[in-house]
């Protein structure tokens, strides 16, 4: 079965009265229908980008400049404006990050549901009416009806950001791109709005594309995780192998960073936190061959000059000859 | 790189460069204000010279009509001077009374500014609600009144710094407001902030912080409503003049002598109007323009 | 209703106690010429009480409204509390005589804020923030001056070099550094760290945490460190106070805490916690 979405060698760029930096440099990554993917990285991988990029929202002047991104079996890189607004809301929803700039403070929330549902599956008034009800219910809105007529500021931080999973799902897309849907949201209610996305998604088979810096959601919500590092991909793979027995150094060093509540990794108080030496280089100042290469402790000779592709190991793919050697680089 | 080498490469000299509105109002705007500078050096003739006038010389068209006269290269108006000189020296008085009423201005619409958004409670109601009821009346109207009130309290006839001084306040304390309400704004934000809080902490006093920490944030928008402002004040000073209560005989500015000109523009003497009437929209339409590339520029959102 | 346990007899640096803070809810002009009516009030805190002894990090924990941030401000001198006394190494903070003192009190505190942007003034040079302090106490002046801010911020690791320049040319986890560097400029005995973290990523945040530990023992600092990350609060922290809506619900040194909260609150922040490694090691 083909997957779902299939991003291949995307590139974005941004021209600069200076040059043109390259924000996103050859990411290839799939997502298979109602499968989970997390899309991890820090400050300036380029992961919003990247989810972006593929509802084709990219601020001006970034661009897609290399690269190919299918939905099924049509491209959608090169879509024309008013295809690619078909295309939104129908088979790709969106979940921003902040609920309180993702819903019109000026339009009931009722209004806001039944205008979504009937631009993207036309029916009467009363129809779309009715289904509104049915997905408040759904993602968790107690007395949907009476809630149609509130206003989005009579609504807490956690409900807001329901209603924004509902209208993403009022058009019954195929995939969702989630930036950061939780990182506004307190621990609680976070675990809780975690735990909705998921069920929903099992439910209707929808896929998403969860875009995050929190390993914890990405531990509890995704099926398989892909991690990103100055705009390159480091690692792919199943969440319990990539967050168990991380491959990459970035991963590894990543995972090592997380204080963690498990006592068998360290007295409180006591144990100081493994760190990555350095910073992130911005993308203006990407490092030749692997990105990595200054911060990491296994780098050899030819990790500054040849830039590596992903290679299999286990369930994984993994951006190291170092950590995840095949025939070829044993025979060079 | 230099500082200068640094400012020339930025982001806003580039925006610049590549707008060429900006570049001829600038060049413009700063063509005259030379103009004005140099006043002394290049006028062919000194208009407040008595024994240089004659009052034989009076009416003449400019040099290129027929009955010209090539000295007077633009003619002369009613008392026999050289409008061109007189233009000159009028420029000067326009740009320097129009400059310092909203340095005034400025000075006096930050301070409220930063003192209202900062202490908040009475001083800020106060404040504001006396810029309320000042806006209800229009700039001109305002400056109008107080030039009438001074000008019937101060000695007739006098001339030279005082009326001018008192001029410059009056046009000056109409805009003041709206400097007041901007850097207000900007207050409310800046003193929420994590840095401000820091300089509290450690127990600095809250003019100091004003003063050292606030106000370089709060700059930007004023430099472009005072750019703005600068063509306002240049007009109503030329209108107040042109009404008679505004700058003193003594000193003609280029209302006074649109004013002259207005006398006599249906008997046939157009230059004396036209000229310096040219002169004051060309001025007023640089400044203008130039204020405008400048607020768009700056905008953090657009571009 | 609290849960605590005790703690050892060390001259504490913070002691709190009682402290409560109301806010004032605005009400329209009109409603409040009507008499009789007392004026709404928010409690933001009530009743705090929590000590800090010499060389050890107290955490408060709590979700957003918990009131955290209304403590930390109260601690540091920033607000008024309504009820309730913080002393200094036993010295009132707010006490109405404290005129000379309050400057002498001040240097012994400082703070480290959460948004590593809004902390350090955008048109200031970094040697005029990190110097702020140092010209604000009379420490030092001139070259003595310079060279102190040197030292500080190669003590957080970052060079002298760095001094020249304005904070947009760093990074978020460099600006808190700077901030950090900042805050030891006036050689404070207590530190209040204010979410620090939680605006940085993961490896970054590594970095600051495991700074701020070895300052603490390299300078004898004691911190009270707020925080809503319980996974950094049982890295960082001797001793736990959890806050919900203002009341501290449960206070506990972190071994206690971590192996079996007693408060029906603290067990179901600590659940909500997600858990990062699964499969066949945890």
């Amino acid at each position: 079965m083909t997957d779902l979405l299939t991003l291949t060698d995307l590139v974005v760029d941004i021209p600069h009265r200076r040059g043109t930096l390259r924000a996103i440099d050859g990411v290839s990554l799939s997502i298979a229908r109602g499968e989970v993917l997390g899309l991890v990285g820090e400050s300036g991988a380029g992961k919003s980008m990247i989810g972006n990029a593929v509802i084709g929202l990219l601020a001006r002047p970034a661009h897609v400049a290399g690269g190919e991104i299918w939905l099924g079996d049509r491209r959608i890189d090169r879509l024309a404006p008013h295809q690619m607004r078909q295309l939104r809301g129908r088979r790709i929803g969106m979940i921003f990050q902040d609920p309180q700039t993702s819903l019109n403070p000026l339009m009931r929330i009722g209004d806001q549901l039944v205008e979504t549902i009937r631009l993207h599956r036309p029916m009467p008034a009363a129809g779309a009416r009715t289904e509104a009800i049915r997905l408040l219910d759904e993602v968790g809105i107690p007395a949907p009806e009476e809630r149609m007529a509130y206003w989005p500021h009579q609504f807490s931080g956690g409900q807001r950001q329901r209603i924004v999973i509902a209208l993403a799902l009022a058009g019954e897309p195929e995939l969702i791109i989630a930036d950061e849907p939780t990182t506004a949201l307190d621990v609680s209610v976070q675990a809780q709005i975690i735990r909705l996305l998921k069920r929903l998604c099992a439910d209707r088979g929808v896929a998403v594309m969860l875009i995050t810096h929190d390993m914890g959601v990405i531990a509890e919500t995704a099926d398989r995780v892909c991690v990103l590092y100055a705009g390159r991909v480091a690692e792919t793979g199943p969440v319990t192998e990539v967050l168990s027995r991380p491959r990459h150094p970035y991963t590894v060093g990543l995972m090592d960073a997380i204080p963690s509540l498990d006592p068998a990794r360290g007295e409180p108080g006591v144990a100081t936190l493994r760190q990555i030496p350095g910073a992130m280089p911005s993308i203006a100042a990407r490092p030749s061959g692997c990105a990595f290469h200054p911060r990491c402790a296994s780098a050899t000779p030819d990790c500054a000059r040849v830039r590596p592709d992903p290679r299999p190991a286990g369930r994984s793919e993994v951006a190291c000859p170092v950590c995840a050697p095949t025939h070829e680089d044993a025979a060079s | 790189m230099t500082r200068v080498t640094r400012a020339l490469d930025s982001d806003l000299m580039y925006s610049f460069r590549r707008t060429p509105g900006a570049m001829i109002a600038a060049a413009l705007s700063c063509a005259l204000i030379l103009g004005a500078v140099l006043a002394p050096v290049i006028a062919p003739h000194d208009p407040f010279d008595p024994s240089g006038l004659s009052i034989l010389d009076n009416f003449l068209p400019p040099a290129w009509d027929a009955a010209g006269d090539p000295r007077f290269l633009l003619g002369t108006e009613d008392q026999g001077r050289d409008l061109l000189s007189a233009m000159l020296y009028g420029l000067r008085v326009s740009l320097a009374v129009g400059f310092a009423s909203v340095i005034f201005a400025l000075i006096l619409g930050v301070t409220l500014g930063l003192i209202a958004g900062y202490a908040g409670g009475w001083a800020d109601n106060l404040i504001m609600r006396a810029a309320d009821i000042q806006m209800t009346f229009p700039a001109i109207l305002i400056a109008l009144l107080l030039a009438g009130i001074f000008r019937g309290t101060a000695a007739h006839g006098a001339s030279g710094a005082g009326p001018l001084a008192l001029l410059v306040f009056s046009i000056g304390l109409s805009f003041w407001v709206q400097y007041a309400r901007t850097v207000r704004g900007s207050v409310l934000i800046e003193a929420n902030r994590e840095y401000v809080l820091a300089a509290r902490l450690i127990g600095i006093s809250a003019p100091a912080i004003l003063i050292r920490h606030i106000l370089p944030n709060v700059m930007g928008p004023v430099l472009v409503i005072a750019t703005i402002n600068l063509a306002l004040a240049i007009i109503i000073e030329a209108t107040l003049s042109f009404l008679g209560v505004g700058v003193p005989p003594g000193s003609p500015s280029l209302g006074t002598l649109i004013r002259v000109g207005n006398d006599y523009l249906f008997s046939g003497e157009w230059w004396i109007t036209l000229f310096p009437g040219a002169v004051l929209g060309v001025l007023a339409l640089s400044v203008n323009l130039f204020g405008d590339w400048l607020r768009d520029a700056l905008n953090p959102r657009l571009g | 209703m609290k849960h605590s346990t005790p703690t050892t007899t060390v001259a504490p640096v913070l002691s709190v106690e009682g402290l409560s803070r109301d806010f004032n809810i605005p009400v329209p002009f009109l409603r409040r010429l009507v008499p009789g009516r007392p004026r709404p009030v928010f409690r933001a805190v009530t009743d705090v009480s929590f000590e800090i002894p010499r060389g050890q990090t107290y955490a408060l924990v709590g979700e957003s409204g918990s009131g955290k941030s209304t403590i930390a401000r109260m601690v540091v001198g920033l607000t008024r509390p309504t009820a309730g006394v913080v002393r200094i190494a036993g010295h009132d903070l707010f006490a109405p005589d404290a005129r000379g003192t309050r400057q002498a009190m001040r240097r012994r505190i400082q703070m480290v804020f959460q948004d590593p942007q809004a902390s350090l003034n955008p048109r200031w040079r970094v040697e005029a923030i990190v110097g702020e302090p140092i010209r604000a106490f009379g420490l030092a002046s001139g070259r003595a001056l310079a060279a102190r801010v040197a030292g500080h911020l190669e003590t957080v690791g970052l060079s002298a070099a760095d001094a020249r320049k304005y904070p947009h040319e760093f990074s978020g986890g460099q600006r808190q550094r700077i901030a950090i560097a900042r805050a030891l400029a006036s050689e404070p005995e207590f530190i209040v760290c204010d979410e620090p973290t939680s605006a940085l990523d993961v490896s970054v945040q590594a970095q600051v945490l495991n700074l701020l530990r070895t300052l603490q023992s390299d300078l004898g600092l004691t911190y009270l460190f707020i925080s809503h990350d319980l996974a950094v609060v049982r890295h960082m922290a001797q001793r736990v106070g959890v806050l919900q809506r203002g009341i501290l619900v449960e206070e506990a040194d972190t071994k206690t805490f971590f192996e079996g909260p007693k408060a029906e609150y603290s067990q179901m922040l600590l659940s909500a916690v997600p858990k990062i490694r699964k499969g066949t090691d945890e």
